[in-house]
């Protein structure tokens, strides 16, 4: 199957779009870094051996662009593949990538489909995987019509070890002087840390709904901080403001691989699990042993989460010092 | 400014009970029994819509605000709420297919509205919607209009022009940009939009307005741009099972758990982080 990775070189999150891809390739499709190649969109401010170094595929095609809007993205990248066959067009799965995904399809007549987790490929179609019924169930489709193109899930891969490739093949173009489609009268970025203290941390305090307010969950942040743990939240919690965005859990936030995560007054909702289903172990605190977060952890305490956490701070703290 | 915020209705997939899947010969999930509610990101898509309408309202160039939902009568009672919470329209077109992996027939049919009847010149939608999760209606909605499209947008302001101050995620960061209609806005998480609820005086004065319904056939055969074909077919479904051990920790007080959970197995994972 001959297939091209597109990639955002304009993000600071290339190594990470790199990285899922190329692990996407090798667990997916029987081939070599050599069969398919990469299109990486760039500009001024990204450092070109970089973006060659961490590439997914042995040959890549460096598109320098004036700066990553996905409208004049789409207009290159049709350009750049005008009469070019290729059956497998591969998005990264953050913001970006689905996006490009989705419209790419449509502009080329081809179908697609967002945040898949395997494909099986077939001779003239290819069959995917991805959630469906807010992560619930997982559906099995068939995609018909070339070019294919896939944005794959979230957090599937991160972590995954670089791509070892020896010697690189690239070629350039440059579409910096093409006018743009400008809607946007003006736009100011904040820069924010693509990974987050939460995709790093080895313990999360996770608090849900049942901690009841702004201030309960204040105090589950300095406990967390006691236990040496980040705090992170579910999505009632984080809608109602009463922790930042950055700190929301689930298919909607942060895909968190910690070694350890202890839920707190969180039902367990397929859309949340999937924010912490990676922990290597999971604590449920319930006051319902009925919640379905209880049959999904390790071990579960049936009991009001303030007195079970505030207990624990002193068993923590009392215990023999941490390294 | 003339805005489309469209929204559909969905089960409450969090009520159903653990595990309790039915998969029919045709694909179909039984979930008639648990309540409906309005997709949790085009809840979030209607209220950011009320308050740039108020936000407007102040600076004396109230928008028109357009509620629509493609689906079945079960929208009905929210159409209600929505006209309550002063939308000025509010419009369902009827259809009976299974739209669950169909955005791009969604998407035909948005645009169809805006081009025939709406005239709309910013439409906006929820990022993904439960049930078909296909995340992928504003953008192909994007694609036939031929309009820009911005995702994960968490707030949307008045600015000077007939232009819009719209807040988004990128993936490296947060936007802050002056855009200008027409345009597609996809709302991703927002804090603080859950939908407000409308007051007796709101359902006095608006709730008995009519709701309108419009075929989808007949707007599509009446000069509709045929949908893309989008060929992605539903073949088959599993259920995700998730269960770990769920060892519930036994004791009399809290206390007690709390030690028994942290002798027994906490102490020995914290030490190995
Ligand atoms: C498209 C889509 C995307 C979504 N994305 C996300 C996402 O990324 N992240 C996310 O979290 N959700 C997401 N959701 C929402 C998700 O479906 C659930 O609604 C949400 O996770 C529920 O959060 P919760 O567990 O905090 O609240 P609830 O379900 O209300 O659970 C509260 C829990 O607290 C317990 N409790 C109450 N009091 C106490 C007490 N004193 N002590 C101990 N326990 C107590 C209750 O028994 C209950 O189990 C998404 C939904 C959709 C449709
Ligand atoms: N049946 C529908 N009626 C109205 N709007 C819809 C419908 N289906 C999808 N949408 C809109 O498209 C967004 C994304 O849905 P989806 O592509 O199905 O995940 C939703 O959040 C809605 O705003």
């Amino acid at each position: 199957m001959k297939y091209k990775i597109v990639l955002n070189g304009c993000s600071s999150t290339y190594r990470i779009q790199a990285g899922e891809t190329g692990a996407f390739i090798r667990n997916n499709l029987e081939s070599q870094p050599g069969d398919g190649s990469t299109i990486v969109f760039y500009n001024d401010g990204a450092a070109k051996e970089n973006l060659i170094a961490a590439s997914p595929t042995t040959r890549l095609h460096l598109v320098k662009i004036n700066s990553y809007r996905p409208e004049a993205v789409l207009t290159y990248l049709k350009e750049l593949e005008y009469g070019i066959e290729c059956d497998l067009y591969l998005f990264p799965g953050d913001y970006a990538g689905s996006e490009l995904s989705t419209r790419f399809a449509a502009r080329t007549g081809g179908s697609s489909i967002a945040a898949v987790d395997k494909i099986e490929p077939g001779s003239e179609s290819l069959t995917c995987y991805r959630a469906i019924y807010s992560n619930y169930l997982r559906g099995r489709f068939r995609l018909g019509k070339k070019p294919f193109c896939l944005s794959i899930a979230r957090g599937l891969s991160a972590g995954a070890p670089g791509n070892q490739i020896e010697k690189r093949q690239v070629t350039e173009s440059d579409f910096w002087d093409l006018p743009e489609n400008r809607f946007t009268r003006d736009c100011e970025f904040t820069a924010a840390d693509p990974v987050g203290e939460l995709g790093r941390a080895p313990f999360i305090l996770a608090a849900g709904r049942g901690v009841k307010s702004r201030e309960k969950t204040e105090m589950l942040g300095k406990i967390a901080k006691e236990l040496g743990a980040e705090l992170g939240v579910s999505r009632p919690v984080a809608m109602s403001a009463w922790a930042p965005l950055d700190r929301l859990l689930g298919i909607s936030g942060t895909m968190a691989r910690p070694k350890l995560c202890l839920a707190a007054a969180v039902s367990g909702a397929a859309a949340f699990y999937a924010g912490i289903e990676k922990s290597k172990k999971i604590v449920a605190i319930n006051i319902d042993a009925q919640a379905p977060l209880v049959r999904a952890a390790d071990v579960a305490i049936i009991d009001d989460y303030e007195t079970v956490l505030k207990e624990l701070v002193k068993l923590v703290q009392s215990g023999e010092p941490r390294e | 400014m003339n805005i489309l915020v469209c929204f559909k209705v969905v089960p409450d997939l969090d009520l159903m009970p653990g595990g309790d899947w039915n998969v029919d010969s045709r694909l179909r999930v039984e979930t008639g029994y648990v309540k409906n509610i309005i997709n949790p990101y085009d809840e979030s898509a209607l209220e950011i819509a009320l308050q740039f309408a108020d936000k407007a309202d102040d600076d004396q160039c109230s928008p028109g605000l357009t509620a629509l939902t493609i689906g079945d009568s079960k929208a009905n009672l929210h159409l209600k709420t929505l006209r309550a919470l002063s939308f000025d329209r509010a419009v369902r077109i009827d259809s009976k297919e299974d739209l669950r992996f169909r955005p791009e027939t969604c998407a035909a049919l948005i645009s169809a509205y805006i081009n025939k009847i709406g005239k709309n010149n910013v439409v906006i939608m929820g990022r993904q919607s439960g049930v078909g999760d296909n995340a992928q209606t504003p953008l192909i909605c994007a694609e036939m209009m031929g309009w820009p499209c911005i995702t994960q947008v968490s707030s949307i302001e008045p600015a000077a022009g007939a232009c819009l101050r719209v807040t988004n995620l990128v993936d490296d960061g947060t936007c802050r940009q002056t855009i200008e209609p027409p345009c597609i806005l996809a709302i991703g998480n927002a804090p603080n939009s859950y939908l407000r609820v409308p007051t007796l005086k709101d359902i006095k004065a608006h709730g008995q307005k009519p709701v309108e319904v419009i075929d989808a056939a007949v707007l599509m055969a009446t000069g509709g741009q045929p949908a893309l074909p989008g060929g992605c077919e539903l073949l088959g479904i599993e259920a995700i099972d998730r269960r770990r051990s769920g060892i519930i920790i036994e004791g009399e007080t809290a206390a007690e758990k709390t030690q028994a959970l942290y002798y027994s197995y906490l102490k020995g994972w914290l030490a190995g982080i």
